[in-house]
């Protein structure tokens, strides 16, 4: 059986002038269909940059991805192998041009030969799940940031992905609107749906995701089920960041 | 209450500019001991017998067509160079800012004189198309430089939301990037296409019917040249303020979703 996301010794290296900075080194991932992975760590521990190599909006310098067991070859077919996956992102990046109903129906119009009228149709739907059917003629800059990113995860899912990417979907937002996208999120955990998350909430991460992996500097340090990486942290590394968190999150 | 104070002020600042050019132009036109002649005029406007339009109206034409052509020409010509100044190999690339260094650093006149009296005569080109090709590359050089310096600065953000939908690089561009870097565009474009207008009048120099050129005939047969200049002057910044308001209003429709 193939996985549904593969990660095969991925590195990548950012040159500026005289320095090579490694965001990812050696990185392996194995991820099964229906299973929620969430990947922690500090920030420019390369956890993003996974993610985005994922889904093809970074190269990589050496190693191999396999989507669903098709390989990624070149950035000029990178949305052919897009076809499986969505992606929400840190700030949402809402089209700003287009109302929050056309936010959702661009891309089924576009690719899934969907008739507009269709398109749109099945956009209503998808907004009135993530509950903003009073807001589908606003433009993103009318929205709250917790209602952007709600438009922006029924944008994705109106893609129909297997995978959904999410890149730290509640780090832009004022505390009291985390509540609201983390509720969707794990709304749409439980239907089955393949998701790699990258997350500073850990509470959420223990909530919705069975498998954890820790990044530090380019490299995946521990990996295991998110209770015991949460709890019992081997690395001392993964032990000081844990313990930095503490002080900032209070413990349940 | 401060920003009530503010704009009293700058009523007040206003008012005080206007009175001062007014008197000026009064102290001036009253020292110049000239008998103006407006009416004199009207033939060069209309010609009532032959029921044509006359020498300005002639010259307006001319000096709509070619700055329209210059316009539409000079756009096609900056948006290429400017996606190939963002985006071409670097060969490409080289050339067209060897071609932008080069239009922007010269005179149009000169460009005007070069085109029309070496290159014009090796291709066996006309008049007009010397001039229209010279304004269509001079315009065509600055544009480049705008959607260059458009695309430099546009958020990445919505163009990887676009491609990780799965739209391919020619559905986000047309979608997405090019919707939002021309309302970025907009402002600074319009003031080009001013500014072309304007220089347009330099094709008067290779004998181009068009508004200059028709003003010096006037002024050569009727000898009113304070009346012909003032009204060209008139012409010309209403042309241009009907263009401005234009852009101005295209604009706003763009961007009225924006800043709700």
């Amino acid at each position: 059986m193939n996985y549904a996301v593969e990660l095969m010794n991925v590195s990548k290296s950012f040159k500026s002038k005289n320095t090579t900075t490694l965001a990812l080194d050696s990185v392996h991932l194995k991820i099964q269909p229906g299973e929620i992975v969430t990947l922690i760590g500090p920030s420019g521990s390369g956890k993003s940059t996974c993610l985005r190599t994922i889904n093809g909006l970074e190269t990589i310098s050496s190693g191999q991805i396999e989507i669903f067991g098709k390989r990624y070859t070149s950035q000029a077919d990178a949305h052919l192998l897009r076809r499986d996956t969505a992606m929400i992102f840190q700030k949402f990046e809402l089209f700003p041009h287009l109302t929050a109903l056309e936010n959702v129906a661009l891309a089924p119009h576009l690719r899934l030969s969907i008739s507009k009228h269709q398109a749109l149709s099945q956009a209503t739907e998808l907004l009135k799940k993530v509950g903003l059917s009073s807001h589908e003629g606003k433009y993103p800059p009318m929205l709250s940031g917790g209602q952007q990113q709600r438009v922006a995860i029924a944008r994705a899912l109106a893609v129909r992905p297997k995978i959904l990417l999410c890149d730290e979907p509640t780090s832009a937002l004022d505390p009291e609107l985390v509540d609201e996208v983390l509720e969707l999120l794990k709304s749409i955990a439980a239907t089955g749906m393949t998701m790699i998350i990258v997350t500073h909430e850990m509470r959420f991460a223990r909530d919705v995701s069975k498998t954890c992996h820790f990044f530090d500097a380019g490299r995946i340090v521990e990996s295991g089920s998110t209770n015991e990486i949460l709890s019992q942290p081997k690395s001392r590394r993964l032990q000081s960041f844990l313990s930095s968190l503490k002080e900032s999150l209070p413990e349940n | 209450m401060l920003e009530q104070q503010r704009s009293k002020l700058w009523s007040l600042i206003t008012g005080l500019s206007l009175l001062f050019i007014f008197i000026s132009l009064q102290r001036g036109f009253a020292s110049l001991d000239y008998e103006w002649d407006f009416a004199s005029l009207s033939d060069y406007v209309w010609l009532k017998e032959e029921q044509a339009p006359g020498l300005l109206l002639h010259g307006l034409w001319g000096t709509i067509w070619v700055s329209a052509l210059s316009i539409v020409l000079g756009t096609l010509v900056g948006v290429a160079g400017g996606l190939i100044l963002h985006s071409g190999n670097p060969f490409a690339r080289k050339t067209v800012q060897v071609f932008v260094e080069i239009f922007r650093n010269t005179p149009v006149l000169v460009q005007l004189y070069v085109m029309y009296f070496v290159i014009a005569s090796a291709f066996q080109m006309t008049a007009e198309q010397a001039g229209v090709t010279t304004l269509s590359l001079f315009c065509g050089a600055y544009i480049s430089e705008l959607v260059r310096g458009t695309l430099i600065n546009l958020d990445k953000g919505p163009r990887d939301a676009a491609l990780s939908l799965g739209l391919t690089q020619w559905q986000t561009a047309r979608h997405v990037v090019a919707p939002l870097a021309l309302r970025r565009l907009m402002p600074s474009l319009v003031g080009q296409y001013v500014s072309l207008v304007k220089d347009s009048s330099l094709v008067s120099v290779i004998s181009i019917v068009e508004l200059t050129k028709s003003a010096s005939n006037m002024v050569a047969i009727s000898f009113r040249s304070f009346e012909v200049w003032f009204l060209v002057a008139v012409v010309y910044f209403l042309l241009n303020f009907v263009l401005s308001r234009l852009g101005r209003s295209i604009e706003l429709r763009m961007s009225g979703d924006l800043h709700a």
